[in-house]
């Protein structure tokens, strides 16, 4: 009876995290890490904090496909619920865990993180984005204006 | 331990409410994946929030992952008139759709009837009404007819292809109302049959066209959306026989029709690849064959189907099960009586299909055999109409880039 293996992650402000390697696995960023053979002495994630990182391999472990090609003991109705679940949580962690989901590569949660910003933003107005986001205006009210003109159809 | 966890979830819970400003700042890359997953019009009306929402969804190649990504079907409804019908409540039990009425090129050009309608008004003005009821049914009833027809070739990947006009075609996207009109054809023969498909290897949108003198269809020319030009394929040659020389249906990447061959006087369906730009035949079940009934191409969930479109009422339709495989034709039978039936497409529960049937849009459950007709409110199809099913999207038939 062989153990699987174990890979370390070393969060940026030094927690140490043990995952099994077929939860690690989802992350396509470790994935090519462990095949390049450098995990010897655990692997630093020096952008994700513990808070986060600890939720990203919450997501891993319960989205696991065993080797056998067996998916987690959760239905799929069931990982629907604890995905909806997952993501119920405030603006700023939902922005991390998109980050922290892009740079280590783990596509479902990556799709799972905009799918939700994206329903969340569905109704809002301009404004209201540009809060979400952070971002400014950069159009002058005549752009603005022509813009508006030309998506006509959205408006309607 | 336990009032720091409390007071945690209050704040969670207020922030889920509120707009709160973003810690952390997503970078472009990801700000598009989550614009890709927004509906057609929210994208539209963001796209004054910053340049950077504006570029980002403004290019062809957003336009195609945004179609791929998130489906939105919808139905366009030709009575004299285009309108937009969203379906997406049906499952709720909702019964009644709402038209919404489309602007499209050549809208307002008057019919040819227009004049005569115009006349009628206005001498029924002069002579005095008989009755206001009369009056106001009749204005309702001419109003109806004086704008043109507008005829559906076909919708594939994101465009539909229509004719507002005699002999004139747009690629048209009933989402951002974005039009192209195909380039003008002199009229050769007398008559004339179209179908529209996507070509995914080429990336392209192709408008195929059959002509027929009187007895005999003749030959196809094609039309390629990245030349912007027609070019003659083939010759055919097969029976012209009913009026009512139809568009083609597509299904599976091909545009068919059915047509009766002139040895042997037996009815084939004839598919054109639309990557290929080849004809085809198929054979239909032998009761198809028969060549006093009419037969009108369909596509049932993604399966080539054939309608028996003759004046005596029938429940019956054949569907090929497994596309190409002659022996996979069945006999579906329908709790449902019509002279002329359509599927449409099926909506979120896969065995619920929409159809248009001689006068309405049916919702039919294939599994229960269930059935209702659906209330349109905001249109007025008992001038006769047609329907269309499409999925809302992005592209532009103006910006079609000619590179992958």
């Amino acid at each position: 009876m062989s153990t699987s293996k174990k890979i370390v992650l070393k969060s940026s402000d030094g927690h140490i995290f043990e995952v099994e390697e077929a939860v690690a696995l989802q992350s396509q960023t470790i994935a090519n890490m462990i095949e390049d053979d450098c995990v010897e002495n655990g692997i630093p994630i020096s952008n994700i904090n513990g808070e986060i990182l600890a939720k990203v391999i919450a997501y891993c472990k319960k989205h696991v496909v065993l080797p056998d090609g067996d998916t987690s003991s959760s239905s799929k109705e069931d990982l629907k619920d604890w995905d909806a679940e997952f993501m119920n949580t405030d603006q700023s962690t939902l922005f991390d865990l998109i980050l922290a989901a892009n740079f280590l590569n783990v596509k479902d949660l990556l799709d799972l993180g905009c799918q939700t910003v994206a329903d969340m933003i569905t109704g809002k107005t301009p404004e209201e984005i540009r809060t979400v986001f952070n971002i400014e205006n950069d159009f002058t009210p005549a752009e603005v204006e022509e813009i508006r003109k030309e998506n006509q159809w959205a408006f309607e | 331990m336990a009032a720091t966890t409390r007071g945690k979830r209050r704040r969670e819970e207020s922030a889920k409410e509120e707009i709160s400003p973003a810690s952390s700042e997503l970078p472009p890359e990801i700000i598009r994946e989550i614009l890709l997953r927004l509906p057609a019009k929210s994208i539209g009306r963001f796209r004054c929030v910053a340049k950077l929402f504006c570029s980002l969804s403004s290019d062809p190649g957003f336009a195609k992952s945004h179609l791929d990504l998130t489906v939105h079907r919808k139905l366009i409804v030709s009575a004299y008139n285009l309108y937009a019908l969203d379906f997406d409540g049906i499952g709720e039990g909702v019964t009644d759709l709402v038209a919404v009425e489309l602007n499209y090129p050549l809208k307002e050009v008057p019919s040819k009837y227009d004049e005569i309608i115009q006349r009628i008004i206005r001498e029924r003005g002069v002579l005095g009404c008989r009755s206001v009821v009369s009056d106001e049914m009749m204005k309702l009833n001419t109003e109806l007819y004086r704008r043109n027809w507008v005829q559906f070739i076909g919708y594939s990947n994101g465009l539909v292809c229509m004719s507002p006009a005699d002999n004139v075609f747009f690629l048209y996207n009933p989402t951002t109302r974005d039009s192209k009109r195909l380039p003008d054809l002199a009229r050769v023969e007398a008559h004339e049959t179209h179908g529209f498909g996507f070509d995914d290897l080429t990336n392209d949108y192709k408008v195929v066209k059959l002509v027929a003198d009187t007895h005999r269809v003749v030959g196809a020319s094609v039309y390629s959306l990245k030349t912007n030009s027609w070019r003659r394929i083939c010759d055919l040659n097969y029976k012209r026989d009913f009026e009512g020389f139809v568009a083609g249906m597509n299904v599976n990447g091909a545009v068919h029709w059915v047509f009766t061959r002139q040895e042997a006087n037996k009815r084939v369906v004839l598919a054109f690849d639309v990557k290929t730009e080849e004809f085809r035949e198929m054979p239909l079940p032998g009761e198809a064959e028969d060549v006093s009934r009419n037969f009108l191409v369909n596509d049932l969930s993604g399966r080539l189907c054939v309608v028996d479109i003759c004046f005596q009422e029938h429940d019956d339709i054949w569907v090929m099960n497994e596309y190409g495989v002659a022996s996979s034709w069945s006999r579906i039978r329908i709790r449902l009586l019509f002279t002329c039936l359509r599927p449409l497409c099926s909506t979120k529960n896969n065995d619920e299909v929409l159809m248009e049937d001689d006068d309405d849009i049916v919702l039919y459950n294939f599994k229960t055999d269930a059935w209702r007709k659906l209330r349109i409110r905001g249109a007025n199809l008992r001038g006769g109409f047609e329907t269309h099913s499409y999925i809302e999207s992005l592209i532009s038939p103006n910006l079609y880039v000619v590179e992958n």
